[in-house]
């Protein structure tokens, strides 16, 4: 079998050069794994009952729907996307289509990248993250009708504010850690 | 057009501009606020999150995200 390391290359290159392009990607994997065990929390009697019903049944059409009950339940988790946006001003959205959040940013900034697009890019998606940890509670527990817009109130855009600024202080410490213990030599 | 086939046909877009193209050619929406309130009307979805009031960036970004839900599933 002959590997073709150029091609091999030349798929990491491109994997590095659009990771590039994100950033706070740990914070949003991390609000991922938030939501996630939100999910598990907020599902945990319902599975307890699906799972007691199916070992008591012997039907097969039961366990059939009660599967189907189940699956619902993972529909239920929720994704989060980030986007860049043309004609869009120095501003970001957290909106959410079937439980997928998309994090909105304008493409302006991502193409601005010497007078500081990427700090502006990391201060919006961090407001942005702390919509979705602080305030998607009510937004996945509703059954809105089609076509329902909530809009944030002026608290939660402070509280979103308050949130951003201190992840990002955190992330700038974690930072600072790995350069001052060389941690970063882990990574190869 | 009928509604269901607009609302599919934006659902199917490769881009926001595209399924914008579609709302301009088949409705009477012309201003951002005209189409936010006509995809706010035809689709599922909420906004969490905005740092700053600016109809024209909900728009955008309501539609592309309705564009792009094809793909998240």
């Amino acid at each position: 079998m002959t590997i073709n390391i150029d091609a091999i290359e030349s798929e990491a290159r491109k994997l590095n050069e659009l990771s590039s392009q994100y950033y706070l990607s740990h914070a949003v994997i991390g609000c991922e794994k938030m939501l996630e065990k939100k999910l598990e929390e907020a599902s945990k009697q319902q599975v307890e009952r699906i799972k007691k019903a199916i070992e008591e049944t012997e039907d097969d059409e039961m366990v059939e729907k009660l599967s189907a009950e189940m699956s619902q339940i993972n529909r239920n988790r929720a994704h989060i996307f980030v986007d860049y946006i043309n004609f869009m001003p120095t501003c970001a959205r957290a909106i959410m289509t079937n439980n997928n959040i998309s994090i909105s940013l304008p493409k302006c900034l991502q193409e601005d990248s010497g007078t500081g697009g990427a700090k502006q890019l990391r201060k919006l998606l961090a407001h942005e993250i702390g919509h979705i940890v602080l305030h998607t509670d009510k937004v996945l527990s509703n059954n809105s009708p089609r076509g329902t817009l909530t809009l944030t109130d002026d608290t939660e855009e402070i509280e979103a504010d308050q949130f951003a600024k201190i992840i990002l202080d955190l992330r700038c410490e974690h930072y600072k850690k790995a350069l001052e213990s060389r941690s970063y030599e882990n990574y190869q | 057009m009928k509604q269901s086939k607009l609302k599919a046909l934006i659902e199917l877009a490769f881009t926001a501009e595209e399924a914008d193209c579609l709302i301009m050619a088949n409705t009477t929406c012309s201003s951002p606020r005209d189409k936010f309130n006509f995809i706010n009307e035809m689709f599922d979805f909420t906004i969490i999150g905005r740092t700053e009031e600016d109809i024209e960036a909900d728009y955008w970004c309501a539609l592309t995200a309705i564009v792009k839900d094809k793909w998240r599933k």
